[in-house]
């Protein structure tokens, strides 16, 4: 161990944009120590990919790398000629990029295309690379290779493809391995897979990483220190579990306040959105980047931009915020290796570690649910082909409810949404509005029934027509809508200024954009809204902000939504009651707090898992000592990583048995071979509280398996832990 | 922010920019500049000819038939002494109304059979492309000539068959296009307003598939000139004394061993309008394909 592996040094970065150059990076300073793995996070647009482009020296044409240091374990990156780029590229620094799919060629196989790896760095033969490549894909959990090496990209799921990509990255054992957003638009059950991967990968494989997100969440999972990255500045660096517990620089406080928490709810609280937006790179000040979003700023922040100056800690014990984040047993403590450069923790304020604002805002809290049905689906059932799009679907809306559709990619979730809408019709089963039947087609619907019956797209980039100004875009709703508030007070109503309204998407952020979508759903007085996963692509600060929105909406209007998302998070903290689907059939619903409370269904259990398991990752990490936290927390993740390496296809959706449990092929806790031949009945352990399970355990309400304790009850599988 | 700036990577920049962006790329091709600048140039004859034209394009003299290119006559006389020079001028007025008019009807009518069938998919989508389907199976020249035949020799008639050659091609294209626009979400968000689906198709996506549509255009224009040229070659278009170039040629073909000039020059203007309208078709879409 020389010297560090990745050491960028004051590294300046501009795009030129028609011949006028704006500085998107600036002064940014990054070490990597060998067996060190640093997070990079930000928001979108702050600068890190472009950080990890100039690394790979593969910024795009219109970026220059105008002043600073890149050196590659010793080699000058900057230094180095096309030719030899070329051949550095891969064998000494690789770069997993967030898109699987465009990462990979289509016609050719996945074993071809791992194998010309071998072929083209190492000069292997034609069927030496073929077996290296059978053992890579391995080591990524691709088990057994050889029936992944005659496949093609679209034949992989997304969880599958980023593996192969991953291994095609470690191919040649570079020394520093990139990941750009890598499960970015992955499920979180799948990417929990990639991260426990990740983990065990370290070490053997994976000597120097830096892996770059928008999600906090993840960089505790993987990493040891972390870079916040703010308007092309590092703001904050120092070791994870300290600059996340305990953060010096106002930024990253209010970035962690952003998610909302376990004992959120839309009932009572807002979440501390950031106010504004980050500055364009064109006009920045000439202070503190952060200073006019920040609520700490003083007149001195905004003159002179603060030096990246050590910080210490207020706290007294590091190790009692490590207990806090369930974090014993990681990073630079006990028998591991003293990492360099962990000890050094810097923040870019001169008010750092100065407690922001307080308490969350309180909200204006919502007329409660009222006993009045103002939805009722039921046995609703489409198939695409022979492919289940959702079966006997069974959902109750009332009025000023938010019902939670919380499932994965495929579950089924846009498909009961698009039915309900009267987008796509289901083939059965039945819709009541307003206890009468709902026609299939939005076309057939009475007028007044379609007004009331609105939706926020998931996509904020396809939300609003290109062609047409927002002002145009709300005009138009509101007139078809009957809606009685101007276009711009229904402008403010969503908090877009009045010169918005002249703009087109693409002069929209994505947040703004999302904010006129539903403007342009309330345009009307729409009784349901449906919200299909209308937070899933934005940035945690612009997420609250949209949170906020929908929440204050519905206590000012007593608007129900049925708010279909992947992120349980999002979920508990706006839905008052759950519905979890997978494999196009709901199989637990009930109140929201009961089903985050338990019992779950293993299925919910294992989403829960892959969600909020803070620092699981530790367990599995050579070298950093101790075997992870014992007990509950092996016991709480049921599903892949039981035995070593996880398989791929085990974390996976797999084709749904139509005459069984549609979870049987994944489920943890099988009770044998009646959850393939019967249909799983509806149990009910608490009143409204349904579980469609076999598992004897939820037969009666309190049974040996499931012990409730401190509001993190487990489900125990009968011969686990 | 760096979305903002790398405006080859983002969809910030889009619209205006865009278009600027694509006429800038245009005028750097030489071959776009020099076919636009002869396309460009016809226009402007077909506008101008009486003022550019040296003799009265149909000014008969008996005398002087047959002549050749001479200093009076740069491009020589035809068999009635009428100048080739003034005629070949004359003459693309003539090319240059018909060939556009096809070429826009027979876009109009794609686009609207495009629209409709991308918007309905299904039953009406089925239907109308097998009809397009069929029409398409047909050799064109055929057709035209078939219902120029049994229609009469009229210039409608011959821009109506023309642009029933060429519609449904368009229209594939078009469909193609709404087909994935149609999936966007704010057209799911214009369902759910239950706008009439005349207004979903001409407000909100036909905006949107006008890239395409416009390329379509400059394509069929250049198809459209050679079709128009040919029809009036087998002397279905412009009768007699018209100028028209296809028809000269025809009627001058006879005297070409001795006379070429009378056919040579209407044949020459044929070719430069057609091949610069092409290459300023293809021009044109790889620009917006880019």
């Amino acid at each position: 161990m020389s010297g560090p592996v990745l050491d960028v040094a004051d590294l300046r970065v501009s795009y030129t944009s028609q011949s006028v150059p704006a500085t998107v990076l600036s002064r940014v300073t990054i070490t990597i120590g060998a067996g060190e793995a640093v997070g990079l996070v930000g928001e979108s647009g702050c600068g890190k990919s472009t950080l990890a482009l100039a690394v790979m020296r593969a910024l795009p044409a219109n970026g220059t790398i105008e002043a600073g240091r890149i050196a590659v374990a010793g080699t000058d990156v900057l230094a180095l000629t096309d030719h030899q780029l070329r051949a550095w590229r891969g064998s000494a620094a690789a770069m997993v990029y967030q898109d699987p799919t465009s990462s990979l060629t289509p016609t050719l196989t996945v074993g071809e295309q791992v194998a010309e790896v071998f072929r083209y760095h190492e000069g292997a033969r034609r069927r030496a690379a073929a077996e290296a490549a059978a053992d890579i894909l391995a080591q990524v959990g691709l088990t057994p290779p050889r029936q992944f090496l005659g496949r093609y990209p679209h034949q992989l799921s997304g969880g599958q493809r980023q593996r192969v990509v991953i291994a095609m990255a470690l191919a040649v054992r570079p020394r520093l391995l990139i990941l750009d957003e890598p499960t970015t638009g992955l499920d979180a059950t799948v990417q929990a897979g990639i991260l426990d991967l990740l983990e065990s990968l370290r070490g053997e494989f994976i000597d120097a990483l830096l892996f770059i997100t928008h999600n906090l969440d993840l960089i505790t999972r993987t990493c040891d220190r972390i870079n916040v990255l703010y308007a092309g500045r590092v703001l904050e660096s120092g070791p994870v579990v300290d600059v996340l517990t305990e953060p010096g620089h106002p930024y990253t406080a209010a970035l962690l306040a952003c998610v909302p928490r376990a004992q959120d709810r839309a009932a009572s609280v807002r979440l501390p959105a950031i106010p504004g937006s980050p500055p364009r790179p064109a006009d920045m000040p000439p202070g503190c980047t952060f200073a006019a979003r920040c609520g700490l700023a003083t007149t001195a922040c905004e003159t002179a931009e603060p030096p990246l100056g050590s910080y210490r800690s207020r706290a007294p014990d590091a190790r009692l915020r490590q207990g806090a984040l369930g974090l014993a047993g990681t990073a630079g403590q006990g028998g591991g290796p003293a990492r360099p450069g962990t000890a050094d923790w810097l923040v870019r304020c001169i008010r750092a570690g100065e407690p922001a604002s307080a308490s969350p805002p309180p909200g204006s809290a919502p007329p409660p649910p009222s006993t009045e049905v103002l939805l009722d689906v039921h046995g609703l059932t489409k198939r695409y082909a022979d492919v289940i799009g959702c079966d006997d679907v069974n959902l109750v809306v009332h009025r000023n409810e938010t019902l939670g559709l919380v499932g994965e990619s495929g579950s089924g979730k846009t498909t009961v949404a698009r039915a309900i809408a009267g987008l796509a019709p289901a083939d059965g089963g039945e819709i009541r509005w307003h206890d009468s039947p709902l026609a299939g087609r939005v076309a057939r619907r009475p007028r007044d029934v379609a007004r009331g019956l609105q939706l926020v797209p998931q996509h904020p980039d396809t939300t609003l027509n290109p062609r047409r100004r927002v002002g145009a875009i709300l005009a138009r709703a509101v007139k078809r809508l009957r809606g009685d508030l101007p276009v711009p007070e229904l402008a403010a109503a969503v908090r877009l200024d009045a010169h918005h309204l002249a703009s087109r998407a693409h002069q929209l952020s994505g947040g703004q954009r999302q904010r006129a979508a539903i403007a342009r759903a309330f345009a009307g007085r729409p009784e349901l809204v449906i919200c299909d996963e209308p937070v899933s692509s934005l940035d945690v600060s612009v997420q609250a902000v949209i949170l906020n929105l929908l929440a204050d909406l519905q206590a000012e209007r007593g608007t129900s939504y049925l708010f279909i998302s992947h992120d349980l998070a999002v979920v508990r903290y706006l839905a008052h009651t759950v519905a979890v689907i997978y494999g196009g059939r709901i199989v637990e619903s009930g109140p929201a707090d009961q089903v985050f409370a338990g019992p779950r269904h293993p299925y919910t259990e294992l989403l829960l898992t892959a969600a909020f398991r803070p620092g699981a990752g530790g367990a599995a990490r050579p070298g950093a000592g101790g075997a992870g936290r014992p007990g509950a927390g092996g016991a709480g993740r049921p599903a892949a990583g039981g035995a070593g390496r996880p398989a791929a296809t085990a974390d996976e959706p797999g084709p749904a048995t139509v005459t069984g449990c549609v979870f049987a092929g994944r489920c943890p806790v099988r009770v044998g071979s009646v959850c393939e031949t019967e249909p799983p009945p509806w149990r009910e352990p608490q009143p409204g509280h349904r579980i469609r399970c076999h598992h004897p355990a939820f037969a009666v309400a309190a049974v040996p398996g499931i012990q409730p304790s401190n509001g993190d009850t487990v489900l125990v599988a009968p011969g686990d832990g | 922010m760096t979305a903002i700036i790398q405006a080859d990577t983002s969809a910030a920049v889009a619209g205006r920019a865009r278009a600027h962006g694509t006429l800038r790329y245009l005028l750097r091709r030489p071959a776009f500049v020099v076919s636009a600048a002869i396309a460009l140039g016809w226009v402007v004859v077909a506008i101008a000819w009486p003022v550019l034209a040296p003799y009265p394009p149909d000014q008969v003299h008996p005398l002087h038939a047959f002549g050749r290119p001479s200093a009076a006559h740069l491009l020589g006389t035809d068999w009635l002494g009428r100048d080739v020079l003034s005629r070949t001028l004359a003459g693309s007025s003539s090319v240059l109304v018909l060939a556009p008019a096809s070429a826009l009807l027979a876009v109009a009518v794609g686009t609207a059979i495009g629209l409709t069938a991308g918007y309905y998919r299904g039953t009406v989508d089925m239907v109308l492309m097998r009809i397009t389907d069929a029409v398409v199976t047909i050799p064109g020249i055929i057709l035209d000539v078939l219902v120029l035949a049994s229609f009469g020799r009229s210039e409608l008639v011959l821009v109506l068959v023309v642009a029933a050659g060429f519609a449904p091609l368009v229209s594939r294209t078009v469909r193609a296009a709404v087909l994935a626009e149609r999936e966007r979400d704010y057209i799911d968000a214009a369902r759910l307003r239950q706008e009439p689906a005349v207004y979903i198709m001409v407000a909100e996506l036909l905006p949107n598939v006008l890239p395409p549509i416009l390329v379509e255009l400059t394509i069929r224009l250049g198809y459209a000139v050679f079709a128009v040229a040919t029809l009036s070659f087998f002397g279905l278009g412009p009768q007699q004394p018209s100028p028209d170039w296809g028809l000269t040629v025809s009627l001058g073909i006879q005297y070409v061993q001795n006379a070429p000039w009378i056919v040579l020059a209407p044949a020459a203007a044929i070719g430069s309008l057609v091949v610069s309208v092409t290459i300023l078709g293809d021009e044109i879409r790889a620009a917006v394909e880019r």
